[in-house]
């Protein structure tokens, strides 16, 4: 019987050999399931949110349960990290919702247009442990939880042969001010005052890229998520796209790639028009990560030979759906998508009230 | 006068707010009717959704418009210009409990009033309870879900039952929308759901029609 360490090794080659756009021995599966792993083994999702050790372990006890993966997405979760990609506050169970339900951002307008102008003279960094401290409830000292348990919860993953594959999140600043601002009045902006955001885009650009560079040096991850959620093709037109958010992704995956580390695109919602702009980033050295709105045919045929993708079981079929349903799915995306160049895995996050059959059937689906 | 209403028009339909409010003043002082000036903001609004449905424009330039046409509503009529009177609406409006996400929703109902319909906004995490008391007090033809979890399906499914149960053949017809599709739609017991804001919006002003609402029929200019 194989060591962890041996498994280790093993989905390790399969994983790389698939982000480099090779055939692995088979389709990888790393699935992401943070809510529906709480409720799969019964840990209330009040505690799950909140105690970043107590996610890793229903992580794994939940995933390990169902099959064998070969790497899980995050290693953990801390509900709080969320307010820092999106400068945005939450509701949060057992705090502003009941023990059970699931955690969700709160759409209010909490940066001001002034802020800007802020960013601008102050610079990024200065801003944000601002806005933390001030708007966030002094949110850069809750981090830390998370933080100091992190390697905790890599180490504990890799010790069951499991790959911790991308256990932390950067986005570009379109992400951030479009979440602190509140989506309507961000798109206004785009409109209104577009030099205005454009300025403060260019100054925090260069100080996120460094905290990223600087996240990669002291974690060493395999891949991190270069998150992707209202920036989606589908809500601007090609005009604003190009000029707001296609730079800034660019740039943001160029540094990841640079400090060795492999970039998931991880991009809810439809980029479809969009997918031959992605062929600008590193080949073989991506993932590109669509969450079921996306059409990962078309993505194939477009970004097929020049990166990795990894998808997309929807969350209604993983929630409404019956096993075979999910067996049927997945075995056309390895068939048709892979089986080079693939990686399994569902659209963005297994919901809550995923069946736990589907989820299992999904992670056997790569063994035939 | 007839050249001003047509720039108006062509700078709403172009996303161009300065030009398009600074044309609406320009009317005003010509002693154009400002009803008439409004009407040519709201003209460009619908070019505007037209294009949507084409895919030629996107959700940001939809947000811009109706903000354009809100806007433009403050210069003519005044700050309280645009407070409608929504006693009777057509379409009673909110996502469902367990859910607080508002962006849909709100982008949708902008939508639908553009297209002439009266909604009733019923807000974020509303329980099946309360969607039956807002029907009951406003004999609203139609109900609009909306859900971005998937926590919301059962609370669509609940409300859809509370709702047949209660209300039986004086039901509303039940649309739903967000994260959904033909599955969700069947497993809510749904009688139909939208894949974006205009298809909604149309969705109403077709069902409307087909009950015979004269309201919407008068209303709705953007009906085809």
């Amino acid at each position: 019987m194989a060591t962890a360490r041996e498994l280790y090794e093993e989905r390790l080659n399969r994983i790389k050999t698939a982000v480099a756009l090779g055939k692995p021995d088979r389709v990888p599966v790393v699935p992401l399931g943070d809510s529906f792993c709480a409720r799969h083994v019964g840990v209330k999702l009040s505690d799950f949110c909140t105690i970043p050790t107590l996610s890793n372990e229903v992580i794994l006890k939940s995933f390990t349960s169902l099959g064998e993966v070969d790497g899980i997405q995050h290693a953990s979760f801390y509900v709080h990290n969320l307010s820092t990609l999106w400068l945005a506050k939450l509701k949060i169970p057992g705090r502003d919702l009941p023990e059970d339900e699931l955690w969700q951002v709160q759409e209010v307008e909490l940066m001001k247009v002034e802020d800007y102008d802020v960013i601008i003279k102050d610079g990024f960094n200065k801003f944000i442990e601002k806005f933390f401290y001030d708007r966030l409830d002094n949110l850069g000292a809750k981090v830390q939880v998370f933080v100091e348990s992190l390697s905790g919860a890599i180490k504990a993953t890799e010790d069951l042969g499991i790959i911790p594959f991308s256990p932390a999140i950067a986005t570009i600043p379109y992400e951030m001010f479009c979440g602190g601002r509140s989506m309507t009045e961000f798109l206004k902006d785009l409109f209104r005052i577009p030099d205005k955001v454009q300025a403060a885009m260019d100054v925090a650009m260069p100080e996120i890229i460094e905290n990223t560079r600087q996240l990669c040096r002291a974690l060493k991850p395999i891949a991190i998520w270069v998150g992707g959620w209202r920036a989606a093709s589908e809500f601007l037109s090609p005009r604003l796209w190009k000029r707001f958010v296609l730079p800034y992704y660019k740039e943001l995956v160029q540094a990841v790639v640079d400090e060795g580390v492999i970039p998931v695109l991880h991009f809810d919602s439809n980029w479809t028009r969009d997918l031959e702009y992605l062929r600008e980033l590193p080949k073989g050295k991506c993932v590109f990560s669509p969450d079921g709105n996306t059409d990962i045919f078309k993505a194939k045929e477009i970004l097929g030979d020049h990166m990795c993708i990894m998808g997309d079981v929807p969350a209604a079929m993983l929630s409404l759906g019956t096993p075979d349903e999910v067996h049927n799915y997945c075995r056309r995306l390895i068939e048709n998508i892979g089986p080079s160049g693939f990686i399994l895995a569902q659209g963005c996050d297994i919901p809550p009230n995923a069946k736990p059959e589907n989820v299992k059937a999904m992670i056997e689906s790569v063994k035939g | 006068m007839q050249a001003v209403r047509k720039l108006i028009v062509s700078a709403v339909a172009g996303i161009q707010e300065e030009k398009a409010i600074s044309l609406v003043r320009n009317g005003l002082t010509k002693g154009i009717d400002p009803f008439v000036l409004l009407e040519e903001v709201r003209t460009g609004v619908e070019i505007v959704l037209e294009r949507y449905n084409r895919g030629e424009y996107f959700l940001a330039d939809v947000v811009m418009a109706a903000d354009i046409y809100k806007h433009a509503q403050q210069v003519v009529l005044g700050p309280a210009g645009g407070t409608a009177n929504y006693g009777r609406p057509q379409v009673v409006f909110g996502t469902v409990e367990k859910d607080i996400h508002d962006i849909g929703k709100n982008i949708t109902i902008v939508t639908m009033r553009h297209y002439g319909l009266e909604v009733l906004d019923a807000g974020v995490n509303v329980s099946p309870r309360a969607f039956l008391e807002k029907l009951r007090q406003t004999g609203a033809p139609i109900l609009c879900l909306s859900g971005l979890i998937s926590d919301a399906y059962d609370s669509m499914k609940k409300t859809v039952c509370l709702v047949k149960k209660r209300l039986g053949k004086r039901r509303p017809v039940i649309i739903i929308g967000g994260l959904v599709n033909e599955v969700v739609c069947s497993y809510t017991g749904a009688d139909y759901w939208a894949k974006n804001c205009t298809d909604g919006a149309e969705l109403c002003i077709k069902l409307l029609k087909e009950r015979g609402n004269s309201r919407c029929a008068a209303g709705s200019r953007a009906a085809k």
